[in-house]
């Protein structure tokens, strides 16, 4: 799999691919006869967000931190409330209808569960043919063999042209679902939980045909995700959300490696290890529960929940500060050093004497 | 090892369909002690759900346990009238739902649905069972039982459902709880916390779970003993240790290969060749030798000895669990 390991490019001043600037979704809350507004659901709530050319960029947070709205608000489902999205330098809220639709096979998306997306009373062939039908010229003939090199792509054979989707697994599904995605060539690529509705064996042949895919088309992913073992195996960088902000960027290795904020090392460390050696005494696990995006909290969004919240932190929401490659919403960050497994967890250099994974014998 | 809580023998579980005869279920050993936590393991139609409802008997028509014997602290559960079968689940063997919607009814408040089913399963009066699950309610952590048991289901989130779910499914008191896919639809540090509670609730109260799930992570951190399923068989069995440090069944080695590990950088990501067998109609010999990286001539006509489901152990030809 290519990874983008040409970590200056941060630091050239290219244009990302995609940038976002302080993008906000509200929703208004409307109750009684009248339907008034009532109150406000601050699902995305300024979020900045730079995605480079080539990058598997992860979100990461959990349900209700606003990742699917960023998601949809991204795709042009959603009008954002504030703030800007600029795909390619241009700011998307400037175009015209006609501008909009074109680049709308620019970007595409591929959901979670490929049983929904698929029309059930279509054919494999007519579900991977119609985005070509409405965007290209192509003749039928052009787009039949076009449709046939996409099946191959995605590892189906041309026998599965006439099949129906429920006759297809959840896992040949998905590759239905991301032949279509690539049909019109498309620059960027959303990602809305690819792997989770799959079963293990199928999902690393899923990210697996995800990575030859964007190789060979030259894509940039942006994956909404929960699973955060697949995105240390997949992703380039990740943002971590937290009641609709994005609270750290890293590149994934930093993330993993050292993570800052004392919200991203309680989510590293609520993962369950496969390992049955290892030590969970460290672990973080959180007071409390995530507040409604209806009434957040003032100041740092996390501070009632955070371990080593200061006074100062339920005054002001932090701007991002960098730390090496790691951009974090927190000014505690010298303190929360000492948090969680992942600072003694350094297997490189201290492997436990019976630590044995399967590679092992 | 003591008496077992649960003994399964030889099970075989098959539904007819117009297509033909799909084996669920091909001949599955399997034993929970009092006090073990085992893990059943396997993807998508591998038997593991089948496992649970044969149990308790839910298998209904055009499914049918064709086979085997199931025991529960001694007793013939196959051989029970379904009056008696109605008795053994809730009171001896509860089960705990991926969606904790499904066990708690939208239209009662938790505190009528607590004290009913308390009630009923430990014969107590009202009183009594509202205590009972005041006192679980606290177990699992609910920081205002009172609260709680004056609320409705819709009124609270996943998490707390769930932890609800798993105080009344405690209240029961029962000798064994099914727990299948408790976790996974919840957020990954709610699922700690729940994990976390659910463990020290077991521990305190010296209770016996199967625990079904796919996730590897979960069964490393939550489980003694394991079974991992393929194609209607458990392919291996043994302590949480044996399993992740000394896999035997060629399945067992490609899948913990295969999922990918929080704790790891990235690495070529690996795959198992091939995909999960039809039950319609499994590969003849042993299910796993089409996608077998070490099958020889003879795994594809001879089928491999089940497991007994007590101790490390593969159903495997080429590879024994004594020599690793």
């Amino acid at each position: 799999m290519s990874r983008n390991d040409d970590s200056l490019a941060s630091e050239a001043p290219a244009q990302p691919l995609l940038k976002v600037r302080g993008l906000q979704k509200h929703y208004p809350i409307k109750e009684g006869i009248l339907r008034r507004q009532t109150g406000t659901v601050r699902a995305v709530d300024g979020v900045d967000l730079d995605v480079r050319s080539g990058d598997i960029h992860a979100i990461v947070g959990e349900s209700g931190c606003g990742k699917s709205t960023l998601l949809e608000t991204l795709l042009g489902l959603e009008d954002p409330t504030s703030g800007t999205v600029a795909f390619e330098g241009t700011d998307l809220s400037s175009l015209s209808a006609q501008q909009q639709r074109q680049l709308k096979s620019e970007i595409q998306i591929v959901f979670q569960n490929p049983e929904s997306s698929l029309d059930p009373r279509d054919t494999i062939g007519q579900i991977i043919a119609e985005p070509l039908a409405l965007h290209t010229d192509a003749t039928n003939r052009q787009i039949d063999a076009r449709v046939v090199s996409l099946l191959d792509d995605v590892g189906l054979g041309p026998d599965y042209y006439g099949r129906y989707p429920h006759e297809l697994s959840g896992g040949q599904q998905q590759r239905v679902a991301i032949a279509r995605a690539i049909s019109l060539n498309p620059t960027l690529i959303l990602l809305d939980e690819p792997t989770s509705a799959l079963d293990v064996s199928v999902q690393s042949k899923t990210l697996k045909l995800l990575g030859e895919i964007k190789d060979e088309y030259d894509l940039t992913y942006v994956m909404v995700t929960h699973d955060l073992s697949v995105v240390r195996q997949f992703a380039t960088d990740v943002s971590v959300m937290y009641l609709g902000n994005v609270i750290e960027t890293a590149p994934v290795e930093a993330l993993f490696e050292s993570p800052k904020h004392p919200y991203t090392k309680a989510l590293i460390s609520a993962v369950p290890v496969p390992d049955p050696h290892y030590d969970s005494q460290n672990d973080i696990t959180l007071p409390g529960t995530v507040p409604e995006p209806s009434d957040p909290p003032s100041g740092c969004r996390f501070h009632p929940r955070c371990p080593v919240a200061a006074e100062e932190c339920s005054e002001a929401f932090p701007e991002f500060e960098a730390h090496g490659d790691t951009h974090v919403r927190c000014i505690r960050v010298a303190e929360a050093e000492s948090l969680g497994p992942v600072a003694q967890d350094n297997r490189s250099e201290s492997p436990s004497a019976t630590h044995t994974t399967p590679e092992d014998d | 090892m003591s008496d077992p809580v649960l003994e399964i023998r030889d099970l075989e579980t098959a539904f007819d369909t117009s297509a033909g005869t799909v084996e669920a279920l091909r001949g599955v050993n399997l034993t929970v002690g009092a006090g073990e936590r085992v893990g059943l393991v396997g993807e998508s139609g591998s038997g593991k759900s089948v496992t649970a409802q044969s149990i308790l008997r839910l298998i209904d028509s055009p499914g049918e346990i064709a086979n085997g014997s199931i025991t529960l602290n001694g007793r013939d559960l196959l051989g029970l009238s379904s009056r008696e079968m109605q008795q053994v689940r809730g009171r001896d063997v509860t089960m705990i739902f991926q969606d904790p919607s499904t066990s708690l009814d939208p239209v009662y408040s938790v505190r009528s649905q607590m004290v009913e089913t308390i009630g009923h399963n430990r014969d107590v009066p009202d009183s009594e069972a509202e205590e009972i699950a005041r006192n679980y309610l606290d177990l699992v952590d609910m920081p205002n039982p009172d609260r709680v048991l004056d609320s409705y289901p819709h009124e609270l989130s996943g998490g707390m459902k769930q932890r609800v779910s798993i105080a009344m499914t405690l209240g029961f008191d029962p000798d064994l709880i099914i727990a299948d896919e408790p976790t996974t639809a919840l957020d990954v540090t709610v699922q700690k916390k729940v994990m976390e509670i659910f463990k020290d609730v077991i521990s305190e109260e010296d209770l016996s779970v199967l625990w079904i799930t796919h996730n590897l992570g979960v069964v490393a951190e939550f489980c003694d003993k394991v079974a991992v399923m393929y194609a209607g068989e458990i392919v291996e069995y043994g302590s949480v240790y044996d399993i992740f440090d000394r896999p035997t069944h060629p399945y067992t080695r490609e899948l913990l290969r295969t999922i990918p590990n929080i704790n790891r950088p990235a690495e070529e990501l690996r795959v198992i060749e091939g995909s999960v067998p039809h039950m319609l109609d499994p590969p003849s010999g042993c299910a796993f030798h089409p996608r077998c990286p070490d099958a020889e001539p003879e795994c594809r006509t001879m089928r491999p000895e089940q497991v007994d489901g007590d101790h490390h152990e593969a159903s495997c030809l080429v590879h024994d669990a004594t020599e690793q």
